[in-house]
Parts: structure tokens; C-alpha cells; sequence
């Protein structure tokens, strides 16, 4: 075997007094993908951090080529040949796509010392079209797609001087198409020598590319090995410690009368002619792709975006809900898509977020009972079993799935009657995903009506009693009997039975 | 498995793509605004719409535009620099004072040194904003104090007029050429200087990109705190150039010039659409509002307005003229959107 391109050992990392990572070794051979695996928390990122220049460890080594460097910084990082595609894309929002471009490389300039506008949009035009990406090189980033960002996150990265490609779970914002145009570059690079360093949680593609793979768990480095001494279920038990029986435990309910009835919801451009009933204690499953209108009519049942057309009845009673108030009134709570941005004020503690919903019932003459306060956010913490230091903690310090407790926890306080999940688990890890799923399964029993959102189709119909279909904004087939059928599933959602059904 | 619908291929840009984008931006709807303003004016005092009152309007804009420029590349990266009227205020009674105690010293020799000035009490703002990341908006609030309260130890009761300063200090300011102020030339050449600079300097849209995304900037490997120092040293230093110029206009400086210029300017650059948040606007954007504030002002004196009534006047229209604009904003992206 030939000697690593870049070798990390004992690297070490803190912040403040939380350890990120205490003993990582990893090793990048040139014209191999290496997948780093892990949960949130295990310490991938820091990692990434350290290779791409942005942090500095606090011990350890990395040597490209045998001799020890110090990637000081971004620019250290590239003149090392090492580009890295975040798993955020770092991109500069108020400025072109080619000037983001430019800004992942030496800028062409003119004599005069002027920036070369017109070799900086050529540049930008080559490059995307060596990934065959097609975006207006002219237009602002902030007008871009999540995806069409990502996509710019990996054209930024890629240069001739590229020895290592690091992507940082690159593909969660990209459509299938987009990915297997991704692995067809990484394909590409890889045979050219390029050593790849992808970190993923989707197991399928990890395995589907990666000849080498290293599990991290809680900062240390557990295992690492060719591809072929891995199956995704030994690779997932390295990465939580433990054997997930099952992660997405479907639970025996007695599911009740009909709770909620919706009959003709519309909204122009949006949804249209919108009939589902669903009943007490049953989880009704929306599946479609992302743009299908699902969460528009999850914010329009719960007055964000009141639909234009349409009846909607809870407990046999029509209601009239034009604001979330209203809805709240009624028993509805919704668990937006958005965590970071709508579900939780993350610069706040704990026990903020939690009462944030409830401050009413525990005010008086306008102040809130401390006392009140405090026992409402020990009482939801322990019951979702957040794993925190206290409610006085900062929401934005916990992993994203224990933030997504909290938001949970949150409506939990209102005692609804209609709970709307819009993909509870989105950028959470495998382990949380089975306690998020256990509090929704338990929230079922206590019959609670539940609709639920995800674009991880296989959670959806593993946890579903019923599972409805929406193409383009209107409703699809309705599959009552589990075990539900994937590929039926998704070539309803994907319009393709549309037409005969 | 993650599902999406397949992005829609972006089409090329055509006309329409190009004309949206061109009439979306902030300069095009503010622009129109000072239109109407002017229409305005001049339908109501039949003095408004004449050279005289242009040549006005463009020399009590221009120490703005000067000053407006080193606050634009301060807002740009996402900072604020409330300090500008205490540094106008310390180098205009520095300069006149140093002049009338030494008339021999020719006259660019004092204007140098109100720069250098202006530059080290800019220098000082940066450095503590860059260094040790104190939110600019405390950091430059202490400095209004400290500059002014520097400004009143100086000067004490004393005042510089016309009689005590050099010979010729008040050409600095009041040259002309064609009949065009030699104020409005400085804030010109400042301006263009300024625009190529952002427009056209890999140095000018790094000063956009950190005030963009100062995370991106961070993993990008931009050197944040550099050009977060620079946009202080240079509003410190156009603070200086225009302290010389306010005393030379003026003919009399104490320790209360430029008391409260601060929100003057702020309110030049945020009426021309240069974002708080960073990141964002333009050079021309900051005339266009220096010019609507100046014709407003102008504008009110010419239709003889109670001096009780002129302020809440005032700031009634530039709060008209900001509202109107976004209005404008969001008609023309809403047909650009359904287009």
C-alpha cells in the first residue's frame, strides 16, 4: 500500500469545557474516498475544521506527504491542495455566484491591479460546467435554492490543485439527480488520484462509494478499515455503541374517533382541494417531495398561512382558523421544519423555550412564577428526557436532536389534541431519531392526533398508521395497509401513477 | 433517502431577467424618489428649480457624502461608527487651531495633519473593534464621548472664527470651478475613488463578503479583523478631511461642531439603502440619499417652513420617502416574481 497523502494522529480538540474531540487518527490516501462516520457529536466536523484550516487542535499531528504541517488557516488549507465542500454552505449571500467563485481561489485581476470581471464570470462558467452545474453566474446567492447553494459549495471547492476533497455530508440538500451526478464526480476525481474524505450519515451512499471507512464516536476514533469489512448494521452499531433493534418501533395503538377533518383546502399556487381526516391517536403520514405543498398545508391547518378555500372541522365542529392563536385554541400545535430558525430562539435557555408557549398559564399579573416556570421545564426535560446540564442551559448548546425535544416539549406544554410534525428529525442523528419517534409514538397512545412530515421516506412509513401522498400540491393515493410498499409509495409522491390512479 | 423535485435548470438570462434585476435594485426605486421629490418642490416654490438651489443642495450634501463614504465601508462589514461627529468635531477646532497658531504653515500641511488625525482616532476605534470583537456600536459610542469630551478640554470656551484663521483657509472649501463648489469636487472624487474601490478591488468585495457572512469570511480564510480595521481607519480618516472642510465652510469652530452630524449621516446612508446588516449597498446609493436629505432640507427652507415645525417636517418625509421606496420595491419584484 502506498503511504498516506495525509495523516492525522492523536488530534485533540476543545471548546471552552466541552471536548470535541480527544483522540482522532485518520488516514487520506490519494485516489480513494474515505467515509468518516458518526452521529452528531462524534466529532466529525471538528475534524473537517481542523484538515480545512478553520480550527487549530489543542494536540496531535497531521503530515501531508510524510512532513508535518500546520494548516494555520483556509488559505494554509488550499495551498496544501486541500478543499473542503461545509456541510453548511459557506457561501457570501449578498454577492454573485461567480464572485463566490472567485473567492475560493486567486482572483484574476488586471493590469491595473483591477479585478477582471470578465475572467472572474469565465472562470465561474468552467468551472460549473465541469460539474455540469447550470447557474446564472449573475445572480445573487441569496436568490438560490438550498440545493443550487450546495451545488456552489462544491464548484467553490474544486480546483486543479485539488490533492484532497473534503465533503462534509454533502448531499443532504441535493435531489437524487444531484447526487449521482456528485458520486459521478467523485468518480472522476478519484481516478485522477484525488484522495476523498466524505462524511455522511446515509449509509447507503457511504457504502456505495467509499472504499475505506473510519467511525468516530463521542471524539474518538473506534474503528477504521476497507469498506468491505463493514456492513451498514455493524457500521451503525459502531457509531452508537449499542444494537438498534429497531430503530423506528412501531407501537400497538387503539386509534379513536375522528379528530380532525379537512375537506377542499386551497391555496392558490400552492394546494389544492385538500381532503384527509385524521383520527385520535392515529400518526397520518404526508409523503411527497420536497415543494409537494406539505408544509404549506401544515401551516395552513395551523393558520401561519391560512388557506384560501376549504373547511376544516375538529371534533365534528367547522373552525375557523386564521392565525396560529386560533389554532392553538382549537388544540392544534405545529413542530415546524425550520428547528434553527422557527422552532426554537436558540440564543435562550432551556427552560425558555420550553414555557415560550405557555407563559399565560403561568403569569401572574403579568410576571411569570418563577417557581411555575422552573417546574414546567424540569417536568418536560425529564419526560422527553433531554439530555442537558439543566433548564437553565442554552437550547443552542444541546445536539440537534435534543433541541428538537425541547421544540416538542414546547407544545407538548399547550396539551394538544393535533400535533403537526413537519420531518421532525431533519439533521438529527440515528439514535435521537429512535427517542424522537418513541415520545411520538408514546404521544399517539395518549391519543393525541398526529400528522407527521419527513422527507426520509423510510421513517415515514415506518411510523405511520396511514400515509397520503402529494405531488406538485395535489393530494395522491391514500395507503391505508401496512406494511406500506416504498416503491408504490414513491412512485405515487413522485406523480408518476398520478395519472392512471 | 433524501427526495427532492429536480431542480428546474436555470434558463439563460434573458432582457427581462436583466431589466428586473436592474429596476430590483435599491439605487433605480430611490432614484425615483428624489424625482418626485424635486417635481415636488419646484411645482410648490417657483425658486426650488433653478442653479442656484441645485448648487446649494450639492454643496450642503457634500461633507455628508465625505463622511457618508468611510460609514458606508464601516456598515458594509457589518459594524456602525456613531464616533464621526466627535471626530469631525475634534479635527475641525484641531486644524483651525493649528492653523491660526501658526499662520505660517502652509495650508495642505494643516489639512494633512486633520487627516492623520482623523486616522489615528479611527485607527483607535478599529483596533479595539477588531481586536478584542467589542460590538462596534459600545466601542464607538465611548469614542463619541471620548472624541468630544478631547474636543471640549481643547478648545474650552475658546472659538476659532473667519479673523484668527490663516490667510485663504476658508478656499479650501469655497474654490470653484464652472461654478461648481470646490466642496461638491472633493465629494465627488471621494465618492468615485470609493466606488471603484468596492466595485472593482478584490480588497473593496472582501469589505462586502465579511459584512455578508462574517462565518463564511471565517472559513473562507478572509482576513476579517484586517479589512474591519481598515473601514474604521478610513471613516477616521474622511472624518479628519472633513473637519478641516466643515471650518473652512463655516468660518467658526468651538467644541460644538459637528454635535449630532453622526445621525445626519447615518440617516444619508441608511435612506440610500446601505444595510445595517451588512454585506450590502452602494456608493451611489449613499449619494442618492445624501441628495434626498439635502433636497428636503433645501427644499423646506425655500417654502419658508415655521423653524418650530422644520424637524418633525423633515423627518416626516424622509420616513415618506422610505416608505414610498419600498413600496416601489415591492411592486416591481412582485411583477418581476409573477413575470
Amino acid at each position: 500500500m502506498a503511504a498516506p497523502l495525509i495523516a492525522c494522529s492523536g488530534l485533540a480538540k476543545r471548546y471552552g469545557g466541552i471536548v470535541a474531540i480527544k483522540n482522532a487518527d485518520i488516514d487520506l490516501f490519494p485516489g480513494e474516498v474515505h467515509a468518516l462516520l458518526g452521529e452528531n457529536g462524534a466529532g466529525k466536523s471538528t475534524l473537517v475544521n481542523i484538515l480545512s484550516g478553520v480550527v487549530q487542535p489543542d494536540a496531535g499531528t497531521v503530515t501531508v506527504n510524510g512532513s508535518q504541517v500546520v494548516i494555520a488557516n483556509p488559505r494554509v488549507a488550499r495551498g496544501l491542495g486541500i478543499s473542503t465542500v461545509h456541510q453548511h454552505p459557506v457561501v457570501f449571500p449578498d454577492l454573485t455566484v461567480a464572485e463566490n467563485v472567485m473567492f475560493a481561489g486567486e482572483p484574476p485581476r488586471t493590469r491595473a491591479r483591477t479585478l477582471d470581471w470578465q475572467a472572474i464570470q469565465q472562470n465561474a462558467v468552467e468551472k460549473m460546467q465541469r460539474l455540469g452545474v447550470e447557474l446564472d453566474p449573475q445572480e445573487i446567492v441569496q436568490n438560490l435554492s438550498s440545493a443550487d447553494q450546495q451545488l456552489l459549495e462544491i464548484v467553490k471547492a474544486l480546483s486543479d490543485e485539488t490533492s484532497l476533497l473534503i465533503l462534509d455530508e454533502p448531499t443532504a440538500a441535493l435531489s437524487k439527480h444531484e447526487v449521482a451526478h456528485l458520486m459521478g464526480v467523485i468518480g472522476r476525481l478519484k481516478a485522477r488520484g484525488v484522495a476523498i474524505l466524505f462524511v455522511g450519515h446515509r449509509l447507503d451512499e457511504v457504502f456505495e462509494l467509499a472504499d475505506r471507512v473510519t467511525v468516530n464516536r463521542d471524539g474518538r476514533t473506534i474503528i477504521s478499515g476497507p469498506a468491505s469489512d463493514f456492513t451498514p448494521e455493524s457500521a451503525v452499531r459502531h457509531m452508537v455503541g449499542r444494537e438498534l433493534e429497531s430503530v423506528f418501533p412501531k407501537e400497538d395503538v387503539e386509534i379513536g374517533p375522528v379528530h380532525l377533518e379537512v375537506t377542499g383546502l386551497s391555496k392558490r399556487g400552492q394546494y389544492d382541494g385538500v381532503t384527509f381526516e385524521v383520527r385520535k391517536g392515529e400518526i397520518l403520514g404526508l409523503a411527497g417531495l420536497v415543494g409537494a405543498g406539505r408544509t404549506e398545508i401544515c401551516r395552513g391547518i395551523f393558520g401561519l398561512d391560512p388557506a384560501d378555500a376549504g373547511e376544516i372541522r375538529i371534533g365534528g365542529e367547522p373552525v375557523r382558523i386564521t392565525n396560529p392563536r386560533t389554532a392553538m385554541r382549537h388544540g392544534v400545535a405545529y413542530v415546524p421544519e425550520d428547528r434553527t430558525r422557527e422552532g426554537a430562539i436558540l440564543n435562550q435557555s432551556i427552560g425558555f423555550n420550553l414555557s415560550l408557549a405557555v407563559l399565560r398559564t403561568i403569569t401572574s399579573l403579568g410576571l411569570v412564577r418563577r417557581k411555575d416556570d422552573d417546574a414546567l421545564s424540569r417536568e418536560y426535560i425529564s419526560r422527553l428526557q433531554v439530555r442537558t446540564s439543566g433548564p437553565t442551559q442554552l437550547i443552542s448548546a444541546l445536539s440537534g436532536g435534543n433541541q428538537q425535544k425541547v421544540v416538542i416539549g414546547k407544545w407538548l406544554a399547550t396539551n394538544p389534541e393535533i400535533l403537526i410534525l413537519d420531518d421532525p428529525t431533519k439533521g438529527v442523528d440515528v439514535g435521537a431519531k429512535a427517542e424522537v419517534y418513541k415520545i411520538v409514538a408514546s404521544l399517539a397512545q395518549q391519543g393525541i392526533a398526529i400528522i407527521l412530515v419527513s422527507n426520509e421516506l423510510e421513517e415515514l412509513l415506518a411510523v405511520s398508521d396511514r400515509v397520503i401522498t402529494f405531488y406538485r400540491g395535489t393530494q395522491g393515493q391514500e395507503f391505508r395497509e401496512r406494511p406500506f410498499d416504498p416503491e408504490t409509495v414513491l412512485a405515487s409522491m413522485t406523480g408518476q401513477v398520478h395519472d392512471a390512479a | 433517502m433524501m427526495l427532492r423535485e429536480l431542480t428546474k435548470s436555470p434558463e439563460a438570462p434573458t432582457w427581462s431577467t436583466t431589466a428586473r434585476r436592474l429596476i430590483a435594485r435599491r439605487e433605480v426605486s430611490l432614484l425615483a424618489v428624489l424625482v418626485a421629490l424635486v417635481v415636488v418642490f419646484s411645482v410648490l416654490s417657483p425658486r426650488f428649480a433653478s442653479l442656484a438651489t441645485a448648487g446649494q443642495i450639492l454643496n450642503s450634501m457634500s461633507i455628508v457624502v465625505i463622511v457618508g463614504v468611510g460609514l458606508t465601508l464601516v456598515l458594509m462589514t457589518r459594524n456602525i461608527d456613531v464616533s464621526v461627529g466627535s471626530m469631525v468635531g475634534l479635527t475641525a477646532y484641531f486644524a483651525a487651531d493649528l492653523g491660526a497658531k501658526n499662520p505660517d504653515m502652509p495650508l495642505p500641511a494643516v489639512v494633512l495633519a486633520s487627516c492623520v488625525l482623523g486616522l489615528l482616532l479611527g485607527a483607535f476605534n478599529g483596533l479595539i473593534v477588531a481586536t478584542l470583537g467589542v460590538p462596534s456600536i459600545m466601542v464607538t459610542l465611548g469614542t463619541l464621548y471620548i472624541y468630544r469630551g478631547i474636543d471640549s478640554i481643547l478648545a474650552g470656551s475658546n472659538q476659532v472664527t473667519a479673523n484668527t484663521m490663516p490667510e485663504g483657509y476658508d478656499t479650501i472649501a469655497s474654490w470653484s470651478l464652472l461654478g461648481i463648489p470646490g466642496l461638491v469636487f472633493y465629494a465627488f472624487a471621494i465618492a468615485i475613488v470609493a466606488h471603484c474601490f468596492i466595485r472593482h478591488t478584490f480588497a473593496g468585495r472582501s469589505v462586502l463578503a465579511i459584512g455578508s457572512s462574517p462565518e463564511a469570511a471565517v472559513k473562507m480564510g478572509l482576513p476579517a479583523r484586517r479589512w474591519v480595521f481598515f473601514a474604521f481607519a478610513l471613516s477616521g480618516l474622511l472624518c479628519g478631511l472633513a473637519g478641516v472642510l466643515w471650518g473652512a465652510r463655516y468660518g467658526t469652530v468651538d467644541s460644538s461642531v459637528a454635535t449630532g452630524f453622526e445621525i445626519t449621516v447615518l440617516a444619508a446612508v441608511v435612506v440610500g439603502g446601505i444595510s445595517v446588516n451588512g454585506g450590502n449597498g452602494s456608493i451611489a446609493g449613499l449619494l442618492i440619499g445624501a441628495a434626498i436629505l439635502s433636497v428636503i432640507s433645501t427644499g423646506l427652507a425655500l417654502l419658508n417652513v415655521s423653524p418650530f415645525w422644520l424637524q418633525a417636517i423633515q423627518g416626516a418625509v424622509i420616513v415618506a420617502a422610505i416608505v414610498s421606496d419600498s413600496i416601489i420595491r415591492t411592486r416591481t419584484e412582485a411583477r418581476g416574481a409573477s413575470a
